[in-house]
């Protein structure tokens, strides 16, 4: 397979890896950069198509009637009319968010291809993609079989995919985050665990079976 | 008030199970027709054609899919029944970019944007493919072209969609068999 013929596959679907492709990946650091940046616009393609629309059926709301105020009333309504934006942007900034693990299954659920890589990711991949979040990341060489920079929670991250002697685990290292103690989930098809690091938190979860502390601990020592 | 028969699709199991998966038809249309009001009628016939079909579907859980073929043979029929004509794209862009303002998801306005000026022969596979799940297979037998033929049209979909998230678009590719 030729460059040409790797990139139309992976412009047409970055998801599907042919054996041919696979072994062109193994071969060609381009074509794997590539395919890198195509996931990543592809995930985000997704977001962007996932357009919340409002159902019709719903009654509308009626229109408020405006009578025409006097001029020295002026600056009450004026006054009245900022109060109001300001309640909504605090009942908006108060709104119920998704928890942690919840928002981290939602988005490891968007990119189901994540666990069918067999192929290492390139070392200038990998670091491409942990500069990006400013995270240092010292792992093995052949550890590392995905790897991602996703828009998560208002900041791009880093999400890998590492396979360990247990099995695959995901770990997304989360800058900036803020968590107290260690946070433990089972929900969704997945166990997993998120922990304070350096500059933030890193989160490793796998599924059935996958030794997701063993996982965490690895990370944790690898993360500078 | 409604009539008796809209009343017996919503009590009805699958009168249900239409109705919960009307916002991803409504997406789907959505980005098929460029227009509000357009999808909706779409949605609105494709879901009536369903219900006096629902004898066809033998698995629930292919609901999505199938309903989603609905939409889309509801959308290509109306457009051919009325023939739609081609309007400046920023008029449609207009004229429909208030539904891009989500509140919270800024980044994704430049590539929604992007997406909704895509050429319906780019547009309507990637839809087909990413919200409707179908495969490169599906997509050509429905479109009825050949699968390098639909391969191209999504690589330059994408290739397209490349600069609104700040990435140089590669090299375009050689078509490989019917024009495409």
């Amino acid at each position: 397979m030729n460059c040409e013929r790797a990139r139309l596959e992976i412009g047409a679907d970055p998801q599907a890896v042919s054996e041919l492709l696979a072994v062109h990946l193994a071969q060609c650091a381009a074509c794997d950069a590539f395919r890198a940046e195509t996931l990543a616009l592809d995930a985000h393609i997704r977001r962007a198509l996932d357009l919340p629309l409002a159902v019709p059926g719903r009654a509308p709301s009626r229109p408020v009637a405006v009578r025409p105020r006097p001029p020295q009333r002026w600056y009450a309504l004026a006054a009245s009319v900022v109060a109001a934006c300001a309640l909504a942007v605090g009942l908006w900034a108060l709104r119920p968010r998704e928890s942690l693990a919840g928002a981290l299954i939602t988005h490891v659920n968007e990119e189901p291809a994540s666990w069918g890589m067999v192929a290492p990711v390139s070392p200038m991949l990998l670091d491409r993609i942990l500069q990006r979040s400013g995270v240092h990341l010292a792992l093995a060489a052949g550890e590392v079989t995905y790897a991602q920079s996703c828009w998560f929670r208002g900041r791009y991250v880093p999400h890998l995919v590492v396979h360990t002697q247990q099995g695959a685990v995901t770990v997304i290292v989360l800058p900036g985050e803020s968590v107290g103690r260690e946070q433990r989930f089972d929900e969704g098809g997945y166990r997993g665990v998120i922990l304070a690091a350096p500059h933030g938190a890193v989160a490793v979860l796998g599924h059935e079976g996958a030794d997701v502390d063993a996982a965490a601990r690895r990370v944790l020592q690898a993360l500078r | 008030m409604i009539d008796r028969a809209t009343q017996r699709r919503a009590d009805d199991p699958f009168g249900r199970l239409l109705e919960s998966l009307r916002p991803d038809l409504l997406r789907f249309a959505f980005w098929l027709a460029r227009d509000r009001a357009v999808a909706e009628d779409v949605v609105q016939e494709a879901l009536l054609r369903a219900w006096r079909s629902r004898m066809e579907l033998k698995d629930a859980a292919a609901a999505k899919s199938w309903l989603l073929t609905i939409v889309r043979r509801e959308h290509a029929r109306l457009y051919e029944r009325r023939r739609l004509e081609t309007t400046d794209v920023d008029q449609i862009v207009a004229q429909e970019s208030t539904e891009f303002a989500v509140e919270g998801e800024a980044e994704l306005l430049d590539l929604r944007l992007a997406i909704f000026r895509l050429p319906d022969d780019y547009r309507e596979p990637l839809v087909m493919q990413v919200l409707g799940g179908l495969s490169t297979e599906e997509i050509g037998r429905e479109l009825g072209l050949s699968t390098p033929a639909v391969l191209t049209r999504l690589f330059r979909a994408r290739n397209k969609l490349r600069a609104a998230y700040g990435l140089t678009p590669a090299a375009d590719v050689a078509t490989d068999g019917p024009a495409s």
